[in-house]
């Protein structure tokens, strides 16, 4: 048995304005699927799906490496990117140490914003008796709050900066580094001048940390770490972001010098304490050899530290972070990296083997995006095993994390049933608002998961999970696919294909290319004497609710299709024929001698519903075998029914529901010529190419007429058909019905016309 | 008589047209720091080598700053670069062009691009340069904005009297009705990377005579048609049954240690314990394979590419790419008999 397909919505409007509507519907959905568009153009299809109930919130934000975690794109989302966090960061410092007293806005201006002349004028304020500050001046809350308290040595420092800004940022990526070595020698030591006579510790260590920036920008690396440890020492300060920033340049220096361990040290230490710095400092973190890595150890003076070693190896890229974590808690169980590492794990063992039993699309996955890695399941043992005896030993200091994590793992694994008793027996140890939210959320995923098998009870209760339960209402992106692939997949099992079938694919891809045994199984369903709340769900599609008739109009269309016109109207019969009309109405049988899919039919012609078409077609080869001498012309309107109800005709809606202009291009299934593998639909596109069956009709109308412009006419049609099917199948192009038209026909009326109309047969004729 | 003097000159032409003149010598540097060593200049200098095409940097889209940028920027030591000519090469990813979206767009990056080889080519002093080269893997969907930035680069060049080539994949000489032919004045045949370097079972992903023959024969080429051949090695890590990432320049003698590494099959090794290497940290039962393109390979591409390439009056013959372990695995003699196969 073939499959058909069947995409037109239920029309049940006028007759003609069926066409024109289905034209433009089809139009629309053209337009509006840009995103989708497939094949060999447009954006990729082949994105990963998989599933993943961990939500990022368990792990606290400002934790030490939770970008790793939540991914720098959601970070830069949510929070700017780091040049952005620095600034912020800069702006909290200043405002912390001048006593909250100015606005953030104000600090900012001055800060980043006012030109030398406007600090002057407030230096001029404190220094100049009898100067005052402007009334424009005085607005900004910061600048007010400098000129009473006569901090001129900052103002000092900030004009400084704008000289030195010139120097250390550059915004186009694209310009090289100018030659100002002599200028920035000269700021830096001036900045060492007006450094040494600061009282402020505060402006000191800021003056510091531009002159090291720039000794850093010029490449001068020797003189950047002797500036460094000339000018530390000589600085008391309370603790600052500012001294991790300058951190970050000795790192940048020493590791350019090729000191590669003291950098590896510096850079773990600007990573543990300044978070503004800590995308940098991972960037730039690069050990070589395992006896530089035993020398940024040594170096490091206490756990925290050595830690970070071990937690910035294992952000790193496509890291096996089990040996870190391992590392990290025979130092300190208690180390907050863990957790970080530990949800890491989790995120990435969800990715490559949750529900990889049941995921619709783990072909493509594979196929891809080579997930999931060959021997992943090695490591989500060993993982399984550290977790374990995590919390056998107690040690950690977030256990109601690392026992939600036992079960999850479990789930990752497959064995949803294990992971419900798993989370039952913590249940009531989880405290942590956030780790509770997390724990109904697995929870319920396990028991989805753990479906097994397929009744009306348990279909009901899918079904009231999909439309009621509030945590699939809150995050349907998560459980939506999840549970209707977990159906389809059960579905599978059981042996009900087409229930399958709409568990995982709308109804619309089993019309475009229909499949015999789920339409049955659909039928069978439809059939029942009462549906269960999972498969009225299922009849579902978007407004309206699939009925028999739909699946008895499909079938009748695949008849159609195999051009098994009486088995085809049988199956219309099933439908009352008063719901005919229902589903469109075309033209079937005009006469048009130039290929015109969309072209406005005249409403003088009759429009014709599907039932209705068939019942013409067995009319006319009744009539047409009942009278041989005459019979051509009702062969003739057969051709031209068939012609025009395939791909090339006005009236392919009735033995085709999807037509792409682009399918007679495109690759097609090498075992089935009329089927078109289309990203968009699950089965592909389905059309009806083949042109032989008209061409036989046109044939025999020539044969069977005494009238020789009907011949000619048929002829001209089988012609038509000929170069169709060499459009379709390639192959030696052949002229076979031309030749007969030439040689004739040369003398008939239709002849002439066609002459002067087709100009491809036009060439023909003139050679 | 006359019959024996039409066969005579007929045979003297026969030889002339089998004959083609020695190709030039080259190499190419790929590496951010343009400083040869005194072996590596006594080997150029031995082997007659002319010109060092010299990657001076690549272009690709930053997804955090959302623009195209120059990354790993030459520095440029002229010490013993001597009288050889430097042809800058500029690796160009294919994913850039996806970001272009006006004739503004692709104008403002010519200009760049041709800016900053201008900036580069600096310490270079009074040394003209007489090409420029653009390296890129494009595709169908990238095709028409990189070759309306060939041409236009094309022409900008030319004005300062420099040709510009692009390098052409061997696929791309396999196809040139789908994949396009560069508007450049030459391209450069990449004679590598002809394998699958992500499947475990891939016996070399550089070069294997068997891969590089499937892709014969060729049809007639639109552009004079200079060759790179491979001499490099490098370690492809597998983790986890997944390929994930190249480690340059390895060779099996890197692997020689049997308390870190051991060999399971030839050039096949296991990470028995966690380590450092070149760079990369490697984490016990990690997999490597190595692949290497020595003597052997260099000779079997070299012949292919005789056997293959239409004659021509003038072509480069270059290796890729000078380093210093490359000095160290194949001698002057076995390059010399290389460079001896045109």
């Amino acid at each position: 048995m073939h499959r058909w397909k069947m995409f037109l919505p239920y029309f049940k409007s006028w007759m003609p304005h069926v066409l024109r509507a289905s034209a433009f519907g089809f139009g629309l959905l053209v337009l509006v699927w840009p995103l989708s568009v497939g094949g060999d153009c447009g954006p990729n299809l082949h994105e990963f799906k998989g599933y993943s109930f961990l939500r990022s919130s368990i792990i606290k934000g400002n934790a030490a490496g939770a970008p790793y975690v939540l991914g720098f794109d959601v970070l830069y989302e949510r929070f700017g990117p780091q040049k952005a966090n620095m600034i912020e960061d800069n702006i909290a410092e200043w405002h912390s140490r001048y006593c909250a007293r100015a606005d953030k806005a104000d600090i900012y201006s001055v800060v980043y914003e006012w030109p030398k002349s406007d600090l002057e004028e407030v230096i001029n304020g404190i220094t100049v008796k009898g100067y005052g500050l402007s009334p424009y001046l005085r607005q900004n809350t910061f600048a007010n709050y400098l000129y009473r308290n006569g901090c001129s040595e900052t103002l000092r420092y900030l004009q400084y900066t704008r000289d030195v800004e010139p120097h250390v940022s550059s915004t186009d990526p694209w310009q090289e580094t100018p030659s100002n070595t002599a200028i920035v020698n000269s700021l830096i030591l001036r900045g060492r001048d007006e450094f040494m006579l600061c009282t402020s510790h505060y402006i000191r260590l800021r003056y510091a940390f531009q002159i090291i920036r720039m000794a850093h920008y010029t490449k001068q690396y020797n003189r950047t770490v002797e500036l460094y440890d000339w000018l530390k020492p000589k600085i008391d300060n309370d603790p600052s972001l500012i001294e991790y920033w300058m951190l970050g340049h000795r790192a940048g220096a020493l590791q350019s010098l090729g000191r590669y361990a003291e950098a590896a040290y510096n850079y773990a230490q600007v990573f543990l304490r300044c978070p503004s710095k800590r995308e940098s400092a991972l960037q730039s973190f690069r050990i070589r050899s395992d006896e530089e890595w035993k020398q940024a150890y040594i170096l490091c003076k206490d756990n925290q530290e050595r830690a970070t070693l071990f937690a910035m190896r294992a952000y790193l890229d496509r890291s096996r972070a089990l040996e870190e974590m391992r590392a990290i808690y025979a130092l300190d169980p208690k180390i907050e990296y863990l957790d970080v590492l530990l949800v890491r794990e989790l995120r990435r063992l969800e990715k490559q083997l949750l529900g990889l039993e049941f995921n619709k699309n783990r072909d493509q996955n594979r196929r891809y995006h080579q997930i999931p890695q060959p021997k992943i399941g090695d490591y989500l043992i060993e993982l399984q095993d550290f977790v374990q005896t995590i919390n056998t030993e107690k040690k950690i200091g977030n256990p109601e994390l690392w026992a939600i994590a036992d079960g999850y793992l479990e789930m990752v694994a497959g064995d949803f049933y294990a992971a419900q008793k798993s989370f039952e027996r913590i249940e009531n140890q989880i405290k942590d608002e956030s780790l509770q939210e997390q724990l109904e959320i697995f929870k319920l995923a396990a028991q989805i998961g753990a479906y097994q098998k397929v009744d009306d009870e348990m279909e009901d209760e899918v079904a009231e999970l999909l439309l009621d339960n509030p945590l699939v209402l809150r995050f349907p992106a998560k459980f939506a696919p999840f549970t209707h692939d977990k159906m389809g997949w059960l579905y599978k099992r059981y042996n009900m294909p087409g229930k399958a079938f709409l568990a995982e694919h709308p109804f619309r891809d089993l019309r475009i290319n229909p499949q015999e045994t789920e339409l049955n199984d659909l039928l069978a369903m439809l059939e029942q004497k009462r549906l269960n709340r999972m498969e009225r769900n299922l009849l579902k599609q978007g407004d309206s609710l699939l009925t028999p008739n739909d699946i008895h109009m499909l079938k009748a269309t695949v008849l159609l299709d195999q051009y098994q016109l009486a088995a085809s109207l049988e199956e219309m019969k099933k439908i009352d024929r008063n719901a005919w009309l229902d589903y469109g109405a075309w033209a079937p049988f005009i006469e048009r001698f130039h290929d015109c899919v969309n072209c406005p039919i005249r409403d003088t012609v009759t429009f014709l519903n599907r039932g209705e078409i068939i019942e013409r077609m067995l009319d006319l080869e009744y009539r047409a075998l009942a009278n041989r001498l005459e019979g051509g012309i009702f062969f003739y309107q057969m051709g031209l029914g068939y012609y025009n109800m395939s791909y090339f005709g006005s009236a392919w809606p009735v033995m085709d529901n999807f037509r792409s202009g682009s399918s007679l291009k495109r690759r097609k299934n090498a075992k089935d010529p009329n089927l078109i593998p289309d990203e968009r639909f699950a089965l592909g596109n389905r059309e009806h190419f083949d042109c032989s069956q008209a061409m036989g009709y046109f044939n025999m109308a020539r044969q069977f007429t005494s009238s020789r412009e009907l011949a000619a006419r048929a002829t001209f049609m089988a012609a038509r058909c000929e170069q169709n099917n060499f459009y379709w199948q390639g192959g030696p192009r052949t002229y076979e019905y031309f030749g007969i038209m030439k040689r004739d026909y040369a003398d008939t009326q239709f002849y002439q016309r066609i002459v002067q109309e087709c100009k491809y047969f036009k060439f023909y004729a003139a050679r | 008589m006359k019959r024996l003097f039409s066969i005579g000159w007929f045979i003297c032409l026969l030889l002339l047209c089998a004959c083609q003149p020695p190709p030039e010598r080259a190499f190419y540097h790929w590496q951010t720091h343009l400083r040869l060593s005194a072996a590596e200049q006594q080997r150029l200098q031995a082997l007659g080598v002319s010109r060092l095409y010299a990657k001076f940097f690549d272009v690709d889209w930053d997804e955090i700053s959302g623009q195209i940028v120059p990354l790993a920027s030459i520095q440029i030591d002229t010490t013993g670069l001597h009288r050889l000519e430097i042809v800058p090469v500029i690796y160009i990813t294919n994913r850039t062009w996806e970001h272009i979206e006006s004739d503004g767009q692709l104008k403002l990056l010519l200009q760049r691009v041709a800016d900053k080889i201008t900036a580069l080519t600096k310490p270079l002093g009074d040394r003209q340069i007489h090409e420029v080269q653009i390296d890129c893997d494009w595709s169908e969907t990238t095709r028409r904005v990189y070759f309306a930035f060939l041409k236009d680069l094309a022409q900008k060049m030319t004005v300062q009297q420099i040709s510009l080539s692009a390098t052409i994949r061997l696929h791309q000489w396999k196809y040139p009705q789908r994949t396009g032919t560069p508007p450049v004045a030459r391209g450069m045949l990449m004679l590598y990377n002809v394998g699958n370097v992500e499947d475990w079972k891939e016996h070399n992903s550089i070069f294997s005579n068997p891969a590089v023959s499937a892709y014969a024969p060729f049809p007639r080429y639109a552009l004079p048609l200079d060759v790179v051949m491979p001499a490099f090695s490098w370690g492809v890590l597998f983790r986890e049954g997944e390929m994930i990432r190249l480690l340059n320049d390895l060779r099996v003698e890197n692997l020689r240690d049997d308390a870190r590494f051991k060999e399971i099959a030839p050039q096949r090794f296991r990470v028995q314990k966690s380590t450092y290497l070149n760079g990369h940290y490697l984490y016990q039962g990690d997999l490597l394979r190595v692949e290497t393109c020595g003597y052997p390979e260099l000779k079997a591409a070299a012949q292919f590419a005789r056997q293959h390439l239409p004659s021509t009056t003038q072509r480069w013959v270059a290796f890729y790419h000078l380093h210093p372990s490359l000095i160290k695995a194949v001698s002057h003699a076995q390059m010399e008999d290389v460079f001896a196969v045109f």
